[in-house]
Protein backbone atom coordinates (compact mmCIF):
# COMPACT_ATOMS: atom_id res chain seq x y z
CA UNK A 1 0.00 0.00 0.00
CA UNK A 2 2.85 2.23 0.54
CA UNK A 3 3.75 2.19 -2.94
CA UNK A 4 0.26 3.89 -3.97
CA UNK A 5 0.09 6.16 -1.40
CA UNK A 6 1.52 9.24 -3.51
CA UNK A 7 1.39 7.42 -6.69
CA UNK A 8 -2.69 7.23 -5.76
CA UNK A 9 -3.11 10.86 -5.15
CA UNK A 10 -1.08 11.77 -8.71
CA UNK A 11 -3.20 9.33 -10.14
CA UNK A 12 -6.27 10.72 -8.85
CA UNK A 13 -5.36 14.19 -9.81
CA UNK A 14 -4.81 13.23 -13.37
CA UNK A 15 -7.81 11.10 -13.62
CA UNK A 16 -10.15 14.40 -12.35
CA UNK A 17 -7.89 16.12 -15.22
CA UNK A 18 -8.49 14.33 -17.94
CA UNK A 19 -12.46 14.16 -16.92
CA UNK A 20 -12.23 18.13 -16.24
CA UNK A 21 -10.78 18.00 -19.64
CA UNK A 22 -13.60 16.12 -21.00
CA UNK A 23 -16.36 17.69 -19.69
CA UNK A 24 -14.73 21.73 -21.01
CA UNK A 25 -14.76 19.56 -24.58
CA UNK A 26 -18.07 18.41 -24.08
CA UNK A 27 -19.05 21.94 -23.31
CA UNK A 28 -17.79 23.39 -26.00
CA UNK A 29 -19.28 21.13 -28.29
CA UNK A 30 -22.72 21.84 -27.12
CA UNK A 31 -22.33 25.59 -27.21
CA UNK A 32 -21.10 25.30 -30.79
CA UNK A 33 -24.25 23.48 -31.91
CA UNK A 34 -26.58 25.80 -29.63
CA UNK A 35 -28.38 28.58 -30.99
CA UNK A 36 -26.19 31.82 -31.31
CA UNK A 37 -27.75 34.41 -28.08
CA UNK A 38 -26.22 36.30 -25.64
CA UNK A 39 -22.55 37.40 -26.95
CA UNK A 40 -19.78 34.90 -25.04
CA UNK A 41 -18.30 36.68 -22.41
CA UNK A 42 -14.78 35.57 -23.60
CA UNK A 43 -13.89 38.08 -26.28
CA UNK A 44 -10.67 39.03 -27.21
CA UNK A 45 -9.95 42.76 -25.65
CA UNK A 46 -8.92 43.75 -29.30
CA UNK A 47 -12.09 44.16 -31.41
CA UNK A 48 -11.20 46.05 -34.13
CA UNK A 49 -13.94 48.93 -34.73
CA UNK A 50 -16.78 48.95 -37.18
CA UNK A 51 -15.82 49.98 -40.83
CA UNK A 52 -17.55 53.01 -42.40
CA UNK A 53 -20.56 50.71 -44.04
CA UNK A 54 -20.74 49.28 -40.71
CA UNK A 55 -21.31 52.46 -38.85
CA UNK A 56 -23.77 53.60 -41.51
CA UNK A 57 -25.78 50.83 -40.63
CA UNK A 58 -26.04 51.33 -37.14
CA UNK A 59 -27.67 54.91 -37.83
CA UNK A 60 -30.93 55.41 -36.87
CA UNK A 61 -33.18 54.01 -39.96
CA UNK A 62 -33.66 56.90 -42.45
CA UNK A 63 -37.50 57.33 -43.49
CA UNK A 64 -40.00 59.42 -45.72
CA UNK A 65 -43.61 59.78 -44.70
CA UNK A 66 -46.37 60.75 -47.09
CA UNK A 67 -48.56 62.98 -45.74
CA UNK A 68 -51.34 65.23 -46.42
CA UNK A 69 -51.12 68.93 -45.46
CA UNK A 70 -53.32 68.35 -42.71
CA UNK A 71 -50.91 65.82 -41.32
CA UNK A 72 -48.54 68.15 -41.99
CA UNK A 73 -49.97 70.50 -39.69
CA UNK A 74 -50.16 68.26 -37.39
CA UNK A 75 -46.64 66.77 -37.33
CA UNK A 76 -45.65 70.91 -36.53
CA UNK A 77 -47.87 70.98 -34.37
CA UNK A 78 -46.67 68.37 -31.88
CA UNK A 79 -43.07 69.75 -31.84
CA UNK A 80 -44.48 72.17 -29.31
CA UNK A 81 -41.74 73.86 -27.28
CA UNK A 82 -39.33 72.97 -29.84
CA UNK A 83 -38.28 75.31 -32.81
CA UNK A 84 -38.90 73.86 -36.30
CA UNK A 85 -37.46 74.62 -39.77
CA UNK A 86 -39.74 72.71 -42.45
CA UNK A 87 -37.38 72.25 -45.70
CA UNK A 88 -39.11 72.22 -48.81
CA UNK A 89 -37.41 70.66 -51.70
CA UNK A 90 -37.20 67.94 -54.45
CA UNK A 91 -34.90 65.61 -56.56
CA UNK A 92 -35.93 68.31 -59.33
CA UNK A 93 -34.69 70.92 -58.19
CA UNK A 94 -31.37 71.53 -58.51
CA UNK A 95 -30.89 74.20 -55.84
CA UNK A 96 -32.36 72.19 -53.15
CA UNK A 97 -30.46 69.53 -53.60
CA UNK A 98 -27.18 71.51 -53.26
CA UNK A 99 -28.32 73.10 -50.27
CA UNK A 100 -29.97 70.21 -48.63
CA UNK A 101 -26.51 69.19 -46.11
CA UNK A 102 -26.54 72.71 -44.91
CA UNK A 103 -29.90 71.55 -43.09
CA UNK A 104 -28.92 68.14 -41.79
CA UNK A 105 -25.73 70.43 -40.49
CA UNK A 106 -28.13 72.73 -38.93
CA UNK A 107 -30.16 70.29 -37.38
CA UNK A 108 -27.25 68.51 -35.65
CA UNK A 109 -25.50 72.10 -34.90
CA UNK A 110 -28.75 73.15 -33.04
CA UNK A 111 -30.47 69.86 -31.91
CA UNK A 112 -29.50 70.16 -28.12
CA UNK A 113 -30.51 73.23 -27.79
CA UNK A 114 -34.20 72.37 -29.20
CA UNK A 115 -33.97 72.48 -33.57
CA UNK A 116 -35.83 70.07 -35.10
CA UNK A 117 -35.54 70.09 -38.90
CA UNK A 118 -38.16 68.34 -40.90
CA UNK A 119 -37.86 68.13 -44.67
CA UNK A 120 -40.74 67.77 -47.50
CA UNK A 121 -40.18 66.59 -50.39
CA UNK A 122 -42.24 68.11 -53.72
CA UNK A 123 -41.19 65.01 -55.70
CA UNK A 124 -43.74 62.77 -57.32
CA UNK A 125 -45.05 59.67 -55.48
CA UNK A 126 -43.45 57.80 -58.19
CA UNK A 127 -40.10 59.61 -57.34
CA UNK A 128 -40.62 58.00 -54.01
CA UNK A 129 -37.21 55.91 -54.01
CA UNK A 130 -35.54 58.48 -55.30
CA UNK A 131 -36.42 60.78 -52.49
CA UNK A 132 -35.35 57.80 -50.33
CA UNK A 133 -31.72 57.27 -51.80
CA UNK A 134 -30.60 61.17 -51.52
CA UNK A 135 -32.02 61.53 -47.80
CA UNK A 136 -30.25 58.33 -47.39
CA UNK A 137 -26.88 59.21 -48.71
CA UNK A 138 -27.20 62.63 -47.28
CA UNK A 139 -27.70 60.54 -44.05
CA UNK A 140 -30.79 62.48 -43.02
CA UNK A 141 -31.41 61.07 -39.89
CA UNK A 142 -34.60 63.76 -39.57
CA UNK A 143 -37.81 63.86 -39.91
CA UNK A 144 -38.54 63.60 -43.55
CA UNK A 145 -41.76 64.24 -45.12
CA UNK A 146 -43.10 63.63 -48.87
CA UNK A 147 -46.03 65.36 -49.80
CA UNK A 148 -49.61 62.97 -51.24
CA UNK A 149 -50.24 66.11 -53.58
CA UNK A 150 -47.91 64.58 -55.89
CA UNK A 151 -45.25 66.70 -57.24
CA UNK A 152 -45.25 70.26 -58.46
CA UNK A 153 -48.47 71.77 -59.12
CA UNK A 154 -50.49 74.64 -58.39
CA UNK A 155 -52.10 73.00 -55.82
CA UNK A 156 -49.29 72.04 -53.99
CA UNK A 157 -48.11 75.64 -53.64
CA UNK A 158 -51.16 77.01 -52.54
CA UNK A 159 -51.61 74.03 -49.92
CA UNK A 160 -48.12 74.89 -48.37
CA UNK A 161 -48.62 78.65 -49.24
CA UNK A 162 -45.58 78.96 -51.07
CA UNK A 163 -46.90 82.13 -53.04
CA UNK A 164 -43.51 82.41 -55.02
CA UNK A 165 -44.58 79.48 -56.36
CA UNK A 166 -40.60 77.82 -56.13
CA UNK A 167 -38.37 75.57 -54.22
CA UNK A 168 -36.23 75.83 -52.31
CA UNK A 169 -38.74 77.21 -49.90
CA UNK A 170 -38.21 77.44 -45.47
CA UNK A 171 -40.43 77.78 -42.93
CA UNK A 172 -39.08 78.95 -39.32
CA UNK A 173 -41.79 78.18 -36.46
CA UNK A 174 -41.26 79.19 -32.86
CA UNK A 175 -41.71 77.09 -29.66
CA UNK A 176 -45.31 78.29 -29.70
CA UNK A 177 -45.69 76.86 -33.33
CA UNK A 178 -46.13 80.15 -34.68
CA UNK A 179 -45.17 80.69 -38.09
CA UNK A 180 -42.39 83.24 -37.73
CA UNK A 181 -40.76 83.86 -41.42
CA UNK A 182 -39.80 82.07 -44.98
CA UNK A 183 -36.80 81.79 -46.51
CA UNK A 184 -36.07 81.43 -49.94
CA UNK A 185 -32.61 80.00 -49.13
CA UNK A 186 -31.20 79.13 -46.32
CA UNK A 187 -28.76 81.80 -45.48
CA UNK A 188 -27.16 83.52 -42.16
CA UNK A 189 -30.81 85.84 -42.17
CA UNK A 190 -32.30 82.33 -41.26
CA UNK A 191 -29.98 80.85 -38.90
CA UNK A 192 -29.85 84.04 -37.19
CA UNK A 193 -33.52 83.68 -36.78
CA UNK A 194 -33.25 80.13 -35.75
CA UNK A 195 -30.87 81.19 -32.89
CA UNK A 196 -32.83 84.08 -32.13
CA UNK A 197 -36.38 81.85 -31.48
CA UNK A 198 -34.10 78.81 -29.70
CA UNK A 199 -32.80 81.64 -27.28
CA UNK A 200 -37.00 82.10 -26.22
CA UNK A 201 -38.39 79.92 -23.83
CA UNK A 202 -40.80 77.29 -23.88
CA UNK A 203 -43.43 78.68 -21.91
CA UNK B 1 -14.48 120.52 -57.02
CA UNK B 2 -13.94 118.28 -58.96
CA UNK B 3 -14.95 115.62 -56.26
CA UNK B 4 -18.10 117.07 -55.81
CA UNK B 5 -18.73 116.89 -59.49
CA UNK B 6 -17.80 113.56 -59.92
CA UNK B 7 -19.96 112.19 -56.46
CA UNK B 8 -23.46 114.08 -57.81
CA UNK B 9 -22.82 112.26 -61.16
CA UNK B 10 -22.21 108.69 -59.63
CA UNK B 11 -25.28 109.56 -57.40
CA UNK B 12 -27.25 110.27 -60.92
CA UNK B 13 -26.55 107.44 -62.82
CA UNK B 14 -27.06 105.52 -60.32
CA UNK B 15 -30.19 106.82 -59.50
CA UNK B 16 -30.97 106.56 -63.59
CA UNK B 17 -29.85 103.05 -63.69
CA UNK B 18 -31.61 101.80 -60.78
CA UNK B 19 -34.99 103.49 -61.85
CA UNK B 20 -34.27 101.07 -65.56
CA UNK B 21 -33.78 98.00 -63.62
CA UNK B 22 -36.53 98.12 -61.01
CA UNK B 23 -38.49 95.30 -60.95
CA UNK B 24 -41.89 95.59 -61.72
CA UNK B 25 -44.71 93.47 -61.77
CA UNK B 26 -47.66 92.85 -63.91
CA UNK B 27 -51.29 93.19 -62.30
CA UNK B 28 -54.04 91.81 -64.61
CA UNK B 29 -55.52 94.87 -67.03
CA UNK B 30 -51.98 96.45 -67.33
CA UNK B 31 -50.55 96.93 -70.22
CA UNK B 32 -48.10 94.23 -71.17
CA UNK B 33 -44.36 95.23 -71.43
CA UNK B 34 -42.96 95.15 -74.68
CA UNK B 35 -39.96 93.76 -75.77
CA UNK B 36 -37.85 95.23 -78.87
CA UNK B 37 -35.55 93.25 -81.01
CA UNK B 38 -35.19 90.19 -78.30
CA UNK B 39 -32.66 87.75 -80.25
CA UNK B 40 -34.19 84.83 -81.30
CA UNK B 41 -33.38 81.11 -81.99
CA UNK B 42 -34.07 81.67 -85.58
CA UNK B 43 -31.03 84.16 -86.04
CA UNK B 44 -33.55 87.25 -85.92
CA UNK B 45 -34.95 89.85 -83.65
CA UNK B 46 -38.19 89.95 -82.60
CA UNK B 47 -40.23 92.87 -81.36
CA UNK B 48 -43.72 92.48 -79.30
CA UNK B 49 -44.64 95.06 -82.21
CA UNK B 50 -43.65 92.25 -84.90
CA UNK B 51 -46.69 90.69 -83.44
CA UNK B 52 -49.76 93.46 -83.95
CA UNK B 53 -51.76 91.36 -85.95
CA UNK B 54 -51.91 88.58 -83.22
CA UNK B 55 -55.40 88.38 -81.57
CA UNK B 56 -53.58 86.88 -78.66
CA UNK B 57 -50.02 86.59 -77.60
CA UNK B 58 -49.13 84.72 -74.78
CA UNK B 59 -45.53 84.89 -73.28
CA UNK B 60 -44.05 81.90 -71.31
CA UNK B 61 -41.17 82.46 -69.93
CA UNK B 62 -38.76 79.44 -69.67
CA UNK B 63 -35.55 77.91 -69.57
CA UNK B 64 -33.37 74.60 -71.00
CA UNK B 65 -32.43 73.22 -67.40
CA UNK B 66 -35.50 73.48 -65.31
CA UNK B 67 -37.40 69.93 -65.12
CA UNK B 68 -40.54 71.62 -64.72
CA UNK B 69 -40.37 73.71 -67.44
CA UNK B 70 -38.92 70.95 -69.83
CA UNK B 71 -41.43 68.61 -68.69
CA UNK B 72 -43.88 71.49 -70.39
CA UNK B 73 -42.04 71.79 -73.89
CA UNK B 74 -44.15 69.94 -75.30
CA UNK B 75 -47.43 71.33 -74.23
CA UNK B 76 -46.12 74.55 -75.56
CA UNK B 77 -45.56 72.82 -78.70
CA UNK B 78 -49.20 71.43 -78.94
CA UNK B 79 -50.79 75.05 -77.90
CA UNK B 80 -48.45 76.56 -80.78
CA UNK B 81 -49.84 73.93 -83.43
CA UNK B 82 -53.48 73.91 -81.87
CA UNK B 83 -53.66 78.12 -82.06
CA UNK B 84 -51.43 79.31 -84.66
CA UNK B 85 -54.64 79.42 -86.94
CA UNK B 86 -56.71 81.15 -84.94
CA UNK B 87 -54.47 84.41 -84.67
CA UNK B 88 -52.83 83.43 -80.94
CA UNK B 89 -49.04 83.69 -80.79
CA UNK B 90 -46.95 81.87 -78.62
CA UNK B 91 -43.67 83.43 -77.64
CA UNK B 92 -41.34 81.78 -75.18
CA UNK B 93 -39.02 83.77 -73.38
CA UNK B 94 -35.56 83.05 -71.46
CA UNK B 95 -34.31 85.28 -68.88
CA UNK B 96 -32.76 82.51 -66.87
CA UNK B 97 -29.62 82.54 -68.50
CA UNK B 98 -29.20 80.30 -70.81
CA UNK B 99 -26.86 81.50 -73.52
CA UNK B 100 -28.48 82.06 -77.24
CA UNK B 101 -26.68 78.72 -79.18
CA UNK B 102 -28.00 76.77 -75.77
CA UNK B 103 -31.49 77.99 -76.46
CA UNK B 104 -30.91 77.16 -80.14
CA UNK B 105 -29.81 74.19 -79.70
CA UNK B 106 -33.02 72.99 -77.56
CA UNK B 107 -34.87 74.85 -79.88
CA UNK B 108 -33.51 72.72 -82.55
CA UNK B 109 -33.52 69.34 -80.82
CA UNK B 110 -37.08 69.65 -79.75
CA UNK B 111 -38.41 71.22 -82.92
CA UNK B 112 -39.64 73.81 -81.65
CA UNK B 113 -42.81 75.62 -83.75
CA UNK B 114 -42.46 79.41 -81.81
CA UNK B 115 -40.45 81.89 -81.20
CA UNK B 116 -37.63 81.29 -78.43
CA UNK B 117 -36.12 85.02 -77.25
CA UNK B 118 -33.24 85.73 -74.84
CA UNK B 119 -33.96 87.89 -72.17
CA UNK B 120 -29.92 88.06 -71.36
CA UNK B 121 -30.59 91.62 -69.30
CA UNK B 122 -33.41 90.23 -67.68
CA UNK B 123 -34.86 93.41 -68.25
CA UNK B 124 -38.17 91.75 -69.51
CA UNK B 125 -38.10 88.90 -67.08
CA UNK B 126 -38.64 91.85 -64.33
CA UNK B 127 -40.94 93.87 -66.18
CA UNK B 128 -43.95 91.01 -66.37
CA UNK B 129 -42.41 89.83 -62.73
CA UNK B 130 -41.81 86.89 -64.04
CA UNK B 131 -40.17 84.56 -60.78
CA UNK B 132 -40.73 80.60 -62.11
CA UNK B 133 -39.80 78.68 -64.98
CA UNK B 134 -42.85 78.41 -66.50
CA UNK B 135 -44.46 81.63 -65.69
CA UNK B 136 -47.24 82.30 -68.78
CA UNK B 137 -48.75 85.72 -69.33
CA UNK B 138 -51.55 86.18 -72.08
CA UNK B 139 -51.80 89.70 -73.73
CA UNK B 140 -55.16 90.44 -75.62
CA UNK B 141 -56.05 92.39 -78.28
CA UNK B 142 -55.38 95.70 -77.11
CA UNK B 143 -51.76 94.07 -75.53
CA UNK B 144 -53.40 94.48 -71.92
CA UNK B 145 -52.72 91.55 -69.68
CA UNK B 146 -55.30 89.10 -69.11
CA UNK B 147 -53.92 86.36 -67.63
CA UNK B 148 -51.30 85.33 -65.98
CA UNK B 149 -49.75 82.14 -63.37
CA UNK B 150 -49.33 78.39 -64.67
CA UNK B 151 -50.03 77.52 -68.05
CA UNK B 152 -52.28 74.27 -66.56
CA UNK B 153 -52.71 73.34 -63.20
CA UNK B 154 -50.19 69.60 -64.27
CA UNK B 155 -52.74 66.95 -62.58
CA UNK B 156 -54.17 63.99 -64.61
CA UNK B 157 -57.78 65.58 -64.63
CA UNK B 158 -55.84 69.04 -66.51
CA UNK B 159 -57.22 71.89 -65.98
CA UNK B 160 -56.02 73.82 -68.91
CA UNK B 161 -56.09 77.18 -67.51
CA UNK B 162 -54.21 78.83 -70.38
CA UNK B 163 -56.28 77.29 -73.00
CA UNK B 164 -59.51 78.46 -71.20
CA UNK B 165 -58.28 82.19 -71.17
CA UNK B 166 -57.05 82.12 -74.63
CA UNK B 167 -60.38 80.26 -76.14
CA UNK B 168 -62.38 82.98 -73.92
CA UNK B 169 -60.66 86.14 -75.78
CA UNK B 170 -61.20 84.82 -79.15
CA UNK B 171 -64.61 84.05 -78.05
CA UNK B 172 -64.92 87.92 -76.90
CA UNK B 173 -66.08 86.37 -73.48
CA UNK B 174 -64.48 87.32 -70.01
CA UNK B 175 -61.38 85.50 -68.52
CA UNK B 176 -63.23 83.41 -65.63
CA UNK B 177 -59.66 82.06 -64.11
CA UNK B 178 -57.34 85.29 -64.81
CA UNK B 179 -55.16 84.33 -62.16
CA UNK B 180 -53.48 81.40 -60.72
CA UNK B 181 -50.15 80.03 -58.63
CA UNK B 182 -47.67 79.66 -61.09
CA UNK B 183 -44.91 77.09 -59.98
CA UNK B 184 -41.88 76.00 -61.32
CA UNK B 185 -37.74 77.25 -60.86
CA UNK B 186 -37.16 79.84 -59.40
CA UNK B 187 -35.78 82.57 -61.90
CA UNK B 188 -32.31 84.16 -59.90
CA UNK B 189 -32.19 87.70 -61.35
CA UNK B 190 -29.03 89.65 -60.80
CA UNK B 191 -28.53 93.01 -59.52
Amino acid sequence: MRFFDWRLDVLIASLLCVVGMGCDNVAKKASLTAPASAPSADVPATVKPPAPSEAAASEPEITLEEVSPERYQQIVAKQLGKVVVVDFWATWCGPCVKQFPHTVELSKKYADRGLVAISMSFDELDQKEKAIEFLKSSHATITNLISLLDGPSPEQMEAYQISEGSIPHFKVYDRQGKLRKTFSSANQEMEGLIEELLSEPAQ
Amino acid sequence: MKNTALIISMSLLTIVLSATYAAADVAIGDKGPAWTKLPGTDGKEHSLSDLKDAKVVVVAFTCNRCPVAIDYEDRFIQFAKDYQAKGAVFVAIDCSGDTLDEMKARAQEKDFNFAFLADESQEIGKKFGAVTTPHVFILDKSRNVAYMGAFDNNKANGIPYVRNAVDALLDGKPVEVSKTQQFGCRIFYSN
